[in-house]
């Protein structure tokens, strides 16, 4: 005697005997690993149930209404594997229902790199990339580096501007999880991929879906069309910002980019004028304090001004809605435009800055021999 | 001989051509497409064909629209989109090229 369950495919609700389960479960496992990296993955899976579901109610009626093994073996056999244009690593080609088909192990950790981690980064995301290579808290190694830069009198603050450069940036998903040392194919990460293009691409493709059906049934659709949209199939819907989010975005946008590009000529100036003059514009630092630490001061300062201005640039990024991406680059080109205008005017209206530059223009071989000579003065003086 | 594998190859490389042809004709069902394709040297299966077919319309080669069936859940009814049909005919007309380019090379 053999066990049934009951099985939903897709709303349709069907009896099976248990080998009969098992093997309809291999066959759709064995499917959602082939489409693993296929945007449509759900969807696809909703069709194949479907259509499996139409093939099984064709099997029965007539004094029938169990699904046997026999006919879901037939079924998965006329639905055929599942095959993608590009042969999934690992699939065995051409191998009937999924009857028998294993999957291969997967691996368990990935390859591990340091990387500069930009999310949740407070300066550069230094110590946020070694936080997530040796897998600790990122407070912790905050911590740590400032009681290092104490204790080292600010030279490790030097190491860190070294490895803000040198050290490249985590910017796919698959470096991004080489920086945690994860496995690229982890489930988790598959998912938080596929979160992320349905966030991005899907949105857009939608959102003109969408307008142009919008147009459709304005002109010449009757009431009963039904949606082509599919909610169990999508579910990473994004609020579609309203137009008036937009127009405020859009006049927000300019603002912050006039301020922040004002943030950066006066820090850049000041940078400037305080290499060029020992003192910012003028205000000499106290006795005893090193120029470079004066710059360190000036990048901290900087980036605690600038960090509340960027939240607010990216939010209102997000107001844009799906159409972002020309905003965005033209916000850029503002910005750039804004910096070298208002670079142009410190260059000719701060005293001493011109020449500055110009004497670095002129020989800017000489610079590291110059900053020598400082730090040799510096010392005598000390 | 036609089992071997190149001949798999150009079949399916040919497939995504034979969808557009298909659907061009009707708003299809993938049972219809399926038993078109039946019997042919093209026969092909559901397990490749949904992926195949969600690939075009991610490409908005085509285009679908659910509508209700006599027995169970509504189905996906697949229409060529315009940018579909303008790579039908490129393809029509490559596929004719192609043909002449056998022909002539075999004088």
């Amino acid at each position: 005697m053999n066990k049934v369950t009951t099985v939903n495919l897709n709303g349709r609700v069907y009896q099976v005997e248990e080998q009969t389960h098992d093997l309809l479960r291999a066959y759709l496992d064995e499917a959602a690993r082939m489409l693993t990296d296929d945007p449509d993955c759900r969807e696809i899976l909703v069709d194949l149930e479907q259509a499996i579901g139409d093939k099984g109610a064709r099997c029965l009626g007539a004094g029938r209404d169990v699904l046997g093994e026999a006919d879901m073996k037939r079924i998965l056999a006329e639905m055929g594997p599942v095959e993608t244009g590009e042969p999934a690593a690992g699939a065995a080609p051409g191998a009937g229902a999924a009857a028998g088909a294993g999957s291969p192990p997967r691996e368990t950790s990935g390859p591990k790199r340091l990387y500069l981690v930009k999310e949740g980064e407070m300066i550069a995301g230094v110590c946020n990339g070694l936080a997530a290579y040796f897998g600790v808290d990122p407070t912790i190694v905050r911590l740590i580096f400032v009681a290092l830069l104490v204790l080292s009198s600010g030279l490790f603050g030097i190491a860190y501007l070294v490895m803000m450069f040198v050290v490249p940036t985590a910017k796919t998903a698959e470096e991004r999880a080489a920086a945690r040392g994860l496995p690229f194919n982890a489930q988790e990460l598959v998912e938080q991929a596929k979160r992320h293009y349905a966030d991005v691409k899907d949105s857009t493709q939608r959102w003109r879906d969408r307008r142009r059906r919008a147009k459709e049934r304005a002109f010449w659709r009757p009431k009963e069309q039904r949606s082509y949209e599919e909610p169990q199939s999508r579910p990473f819907e994004r609020p579609q910002p309203g137009y008036g989010a937009r127009i405020a975005a859009g006049i927000v946008l300019p603002l912050l980019g006039v301020i922040s590009a004002a943030l950066t000529v006066a820090c850049l100036v000041a940078g400037a004028s305080l290499l060029a003059t020992v003192g910012i514009l003028g205000w000499n630092l106290p006795p005893g304090v090193p120029p470079w630490v004066a710059i360190l001061a000036l990048v901290a300062v900087f980036a605690l001004i600038n960090a509340p201005l960027r939240a607010v640039r990216y939010a209102t990024y997000e107001a844009l809605g799906p159409r972002r991406g020309w905003f965005v680059f033209w916000d850029g080109v503002l910005w750039l435009a804004l910096v070298i205008v208002a670079g142009w005017i410190a260059m000719h209206h701060v005293p001493g800055l011109g020449e500055f530059i110009q004497h670095l223009f002129h020989d800017w071989r000489a610079i590291p021999y110059e900053f020598a000579r400082m730090a040799a003065q510096r010392l005598a003086g000390a | 001989m036609a089992s071997d594998v190149k001949f798999l190859a150009i079949r399916k490389g040919l497939l995504e051509f034979l969808l557009l042809k298909i659907v061009s004709a009707d708003k299809v069902y993938v049972a219809d497409i399926l038993g078109r394709l039946e019997g042919t040297e093209f026969a092909t299966q559901e397990g490749t064909l949904y992926p195949l077919l969600s690939k075009m319309r991610r490409e908005s080669l085509v285009d679908y629209e659910w509508r209700e069936s006599e027995a169970g859940p509504p189905r996906k009814y697949y229409r060529l989109t315009a940018k579909g049909r303008a790579q039908l005919a490129e393809l029509n007309d490559y596929w004719r090229h192609i043909n002449r380019t056998i022909q002539q090379l075999e004088q």
